[in-house]
């Protein structure tokens, strides 16, 4: 990694990581007790460990000047290790919560292994740690790939990926200890915010400049779903966290929206995080994997052009869907499920737009189960997508709101389609930046498959019951107007499905699992070769 | 602004916007005389040994 750097990136790399290192010291000497403390620490020793590392390699020989002559794949590989890290944790975690939903007496009589503090840890895991490192290392490779040109400096990608997953150990160390703003997908505390928007600034900027720098004259539509996953993720980040922190020495902070403008602030950025983390970006790496291992181009690009305008669109409008039947006003709610009704025309346009590309490459589909993964998240992307616009009516949404058919809809969503797309993106990457014809153990793959799908499927379908037999039992009334049932009832009615749910589960983890090894081996076994075809077609000057 | 207000600009703002965005958009898609630098574009990711090494290749 620092090897790779110029004398210069190493001198001002130095400069960063003592940054750092200050940023932590100033923050834990400040707070001098609490959770702050232990953030700062972990900001110090991070700091610390790369100043050592960058002050012993300062007079070390610069690279060679023929790097520039290929692309730089180093953070892309360490942006994968990451993701599957995560990915093993945070679905880890998700078993355990789906256990403890079955099975409660298992919680240890420990603060922190309360469902309520490990369930953020699992949500804030997967789409952030599992979900977000998968975005932004395939993002490098697809960005230098359909640039034809290498990523604009060897500092900033490291800055990046460091920097975001410090702040995805802030945030879910920081849940474990009791500390959280208490909105969703957004509960890390201030300072945690405030370092992820410097990160963000940083990651857009590397992704302009490299932009700027292409070989090819058209800027190919993956990047463009990854620059709106960029872009729009950054505004809705600093909406919905502008908050007021007790103090400068504590973790506490006060939102400055109140009342129902926070619960609209909330849900518009709770939805958009569906929308611009968990689709938009993977959508660019669909447009990228599947033709690419297809072979076959994008059934129709203007199709996606026209979609992806639709996506960005639409989506914005429609965060008012999570706050029906509330004290939002009505036309508000209407708003948003007008357009979230709409917004299904894009989303099957992308999915159908994926599966007309495969039209024709069946057999391939058949035989490779890396292409498998992405139609099977091109499906499942149609699937939640239809489910989610039918949720978005109000009618349908009195009956599944509050119910697990909603846990249902997001898992048909994150296993369905964005776990395997990411997969599909990692069998097709991770040979390739081995510099191998294949992964280490090919009949792994075809096992993960199967697990991955089952699971999914098990998972799926009994949240689907579980759901709506919560909603029919809520809603039935004896003779005399009473409540049929009480509440106990309906949650020991979900007792069956609660275990399906945690083997279904482990299904997936265990698919994860073999996922993560079988990459290891790959790079274990790694021949460093790099084909001539794989190379930016400008080499640039050498600093 | 009174919800009143509000309501009166979607109605003609807010249409007229969106189906103006929705034209311009899709002029730029299907105008025919882009089609051949889309189809470029599509293919450009293609070029012979982007593909994995070991991948499928018919
Ligand atoms: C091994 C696979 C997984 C298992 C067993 C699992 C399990 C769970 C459980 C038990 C919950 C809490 C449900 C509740 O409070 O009633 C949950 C929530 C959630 N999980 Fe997972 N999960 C898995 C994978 C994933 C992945 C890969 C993602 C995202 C990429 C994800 C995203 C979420 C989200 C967003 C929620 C919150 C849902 C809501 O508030 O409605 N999960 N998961
Ligand atoms: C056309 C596309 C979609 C629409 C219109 C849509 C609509 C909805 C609706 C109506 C809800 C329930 C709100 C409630 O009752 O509280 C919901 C929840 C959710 N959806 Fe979707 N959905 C779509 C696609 C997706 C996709 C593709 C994913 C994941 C990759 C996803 C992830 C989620 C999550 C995480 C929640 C739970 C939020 C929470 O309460 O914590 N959605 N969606």
């Amino acid at each position: 990694m620092i090897a790779s750097l110029s004398i210069a990136q190493r001198r001002n790399g130095l400069a960063f990581a003592l940054c750092l290192a200050l940023l932590g010291l100033l923050m834990a000497a400040a707070a001098q007790h609490g959770p702050m403390v232990v953030h700062g620490a972990m900001a110090l020793v991070l700091g610390i460990a790369l100043t050592g590392a960058l002050a012993r390699a300062v007079y070390d020989p610069p690279p060679e000047a023929a790097r520039a002559s290929f692309y730089y794949d180093d953070p892309t590989r360490f942006g994968i290790a990451m993701t599957l890290i995560w990915a093993v944790v945070a679905m880890g975690v998700g078993v355990w919560v789906a256990a403890l939903l079955y099975w409660p007496e298992a919680t240890p009589a420990v603060p922190w292994t309360s469902f309520g503090r490990l369930r953020p840890v699992h949500t804030t895991g997967v789409i952030f740690g599992f979900g977000g490192n998968a975005l932004i290392a395939t993002s490098f490779y697809v960005l230098q790939r359909t640039s034809r040109a290498r990523l604009a400096d060897e500092l900033s990608p490291w800055i990046v990926l460091l920097g975001f997953n410090l702040f995805c150990l802030w945030a879910v160390t920081g849940y474990l200890m009791g500390i959280t703003q208490s909105k969703e997908y957004a509960e890390a505390e201030w300072y945690a915010d405030l370092w992820l928007v410097v990160i963000w600034v940083v990651y857009f900027v590397l992704y302009i400049r490299t932009l700027a720098r292409r070989a090819e004259p058209h800027i190919y539509v993956a990047n463009w779903y990854y620059l709106a996953f960029i872009l729009v993720v950054a505004i809705l980040h600093i909406i919905n966290n502008l908050a007021l922190p007790v103090s400068f020495a504590g973790a506490k902070s006060v939102t400055i929206w109140s009342g129902v403008q926070d619960a609209m602030v909330q849900w518009w950025y709770g939805h958009n995080a569906v929308a611009f983390f968990l689709t938009a970006g993977f959508l660019g790496m669909l447009y990228y994997f599947l033709p690419v291992r297809s072979g076959r181009p994008i059934w129709s690009y203007r199709l996606s052009i026209l979609s992806f305008w639709g996506i960005t669109f639409f989506y914005i409008w429609v965060g008012s869907h999570h706050l029906h039947y509330t004290a939002l006003p009505y036309w508000v709610q209407t708003l948003g499920m007008t357009f979230s009704i709409m917004l299904l025309v894009p989303s099957w346009a992308s999915a159908g737009n994926a599966i007309a590309t495969l039209n024709g490459a069946w057999h391939k589909v058949r035989d490779d189960a890396t292409l498998r993964f992405m139609f099977v998240a091109a499906v499942f992307y149609g699937l939640s997508t239809f489910e989610g616009s039918f949720l978005a009516i109000r009618p349908v949404n009195s009956l599944s709101h509050y119910t697990d058919w909603t846990v249902g809809h997001v898992h048909s969503g994150t296993l369905g389609w964005v776990a395997m797309i990411v997969f599909g993106a990692i069998y097709t990457l991770v040979p390739q930046l081995s510099g191998r014809d294949q992964m280490a153990w090919p009949r792994a793959i075809e096992w993960h498959f199967w697990l991955a799908v089952t699971g999914t499927l098990v998972y799926v379908v009994s949240m689907w019951n579980a759901g709506i037999t919560q909603g029919l039992m809520w809603r039935s009334y004896g003779p005399s107007g009473t409540l049929t049932y009480s509440f106990l009832q309906s949650l020991q009615a979900m007792a069956p499905y609660y275990l399906l749910r945690t083997i279904g589960g482990g299904m997936f983890l265990a698919g994860t699992l073999l996922c993560a090894l079988n990459c290891s081996a790959t790079a274990r076994a790694a021949t460093g070769e790099v084909a001539a075809s794989d190379r930016p077609l400008l080499p640039m000057p050498v600093e | 602004m009174t919800h009143d207000t509000l309501v009166y600009l979607a109605k003609t703002f807010g249409l007229f916007w969106m189906m103006a965005f929705f034209v311009i958009v899709a002029a730029i898609a299907y105008l025919p005389s882009r089609k051949a630098g889309y189809e470029r574009a599509a293919r450009s990711i293609l070029a012979p040994d982007t593909s994995p090494k070991g991948g499928p290749r018919s």
